[in-house]
């Protein structure tokens, strides 16, 4: 138990998640928290999204900045806003400035990349078998006309190729 | 839950969600669309008559900044690079408008024809919903609630709180003017956030419905 929970009261635990929410409102939110918020996993939605309107209201009348729009958010325009962009309209890549600076990779990067990347692999693999049910000629992709010439030098197997030219397809479409 | 990890620094809230959001994490751009929905839509509604367009320009404009956010560099606050984004949308619509020639008069905003005006001249003081007597009474009366339930605040809290809210101190300043654990300021700050949320939750029912 480090010092930030041993010095502080005792917080009731159904109570964890709004100090959390807090803490974020200042900035002050511990990264293993803020990715549970995030998830969801700590709480539902909906009583995030009260307290967090709540702590925003609170924190503009406290600062005196109330300007009349201090009606509560309203969750059919954010769940519109966000199933627009659910339908395909992903955020334009960073540019190269912004990627010296940030990008924190969220925690869940990695299941996303090889979960994308393993349905691809699941199409080169059925492309492959084609193929080889065909007798194979190549019309290969860059990554596969390389393995095929390194067949050619290394005397390796077809399969043992076709992998190899699996693992680099899936890696440079993830990385794309 | 792992309190050994990592504190993240006590820059802006809106910094930290837009950098998880940029990551690809979309819970965290819903708390920035939650957080500003009200203050762009007060925004495009100064530049556009029609309540009925606000909404769709208010959501483009979230979309807009969402489709944008790579470019986002932290230099300027989210909410300043944000209000850009809701100006040049709120422009857009009404240039459409313009050029539409079964256009609904009352869609445009007042003001001269000058296409040329700047920024200035656009945000013309116009009544408009978030403007009207009720709203400003709502805000009023929140308003109150908060200093009421401010002044019913345990000392230490009331403390906290102003310190946070009102001096703008980081909690690691907050404990040292305090003499206190970070850990009590943080309990300190959310308690007090939550002692005044309760006086002003029936007044947001009020306003927004049974769910707050």
């Amino acid at each position: 138990m480090n010092s930030l929970q041993k010095d502080k009261p005792m917080t009731a635990p159904e109570d964890d998640w709004r100090e959390s929410l807090s803490a974020l409102v200042d900035g002050e939110c511990q990264t293993d928290e803020l990715d549970a918020l995030l998830r969801g996993q700590v709480s539902p939605r909906q009583a995030q999204d009260t307290s967090w309107a709540c702590y925003q209201i609170v924190s503009a009348a406290l600062r005196g900045s109330l300007d009349g729009s201090e009606q509560p958010p309203s969750a059919a325009f954010a769940s519109a806003v966000m199933g627009r962009l659910a339908a395909g309209q992903r955020p334009a890549a960073a540019t190269a400035p912004d990627r010296q600076q940030q990008r924190s990779p969220a925690v869940n990067d990695p299941v996303w990349r090889w979960r994308w990347a393993g349905g691809l692999a699941a199409v080169v693999a059925a492309v492959l078998l084609g193929w080889q049910w065909q007798g194979g000629a190549a019309t290969a992709t860059p990554e596969l006309a390389r393995s095929d010439a390194r067949q050619g030098a290394e005397g390796g197997s077809p399969a043992h190729q076709a992998g190899a030219g699996l693992v680099n397809a899936t890696y440079e479409s993830a990385r794309r | 839950m792992n309190r050994h990890a990592p504190i993240l620094s006590s820059a802006d809230s809106d910094l930290l969600l837009v950098r998880r959001a940029q990551a690809g994490e979309m819970r965290a751009f819903e708390l920035l669309v939650l957080k500003y929905q009200r203050r762009v839509e007060r925004l495009v509604a100064r530049m556009l008559r029609d309540p009925g367009l606000v909404e769709d320009v208010a959501q483009e404009t979230f979309i807009r900044a969402y489709k944008a956010l790579g470019q986002f560099r932290g230099e300027s606050a989210f909410y300043t690079w944000l209000y850009r984004i809701a100006l040049n949308t709120a422009r857009r619509q009404i240039a459409d408008l313009r050029r539409d020639p079964v256009q609904s008069m009352s869609s445009l905003e007042t003001g001269d024809d000058d296409e040329t005006s700047g920024n200035e001249r656009e945000l013309s003081l116009q009544i408009t919903d978030a403007e009207t007597p009720e709203a400003l009474l709502a805000s009023k009366e929140i308003a109150q609630a908060v200093n009421e339930a401010m002044d019913a605040l345990p000392v230490e809290l009331r403390q906290a709180i102003t310190l946070r809210e009102i001096e703008g101190l980081s909690y690691d300043e907050i404990a040292n003017v305090l003499d206190c654990p970070v850990g009590t300021v943080r309990s300190r700050i959310f308690r007090a956030r939550e002692a005044i949320s309760g006086r002003i939750r029936p007044l947001l029912e009020r306003q927004g419905g049974k769910r707050w």
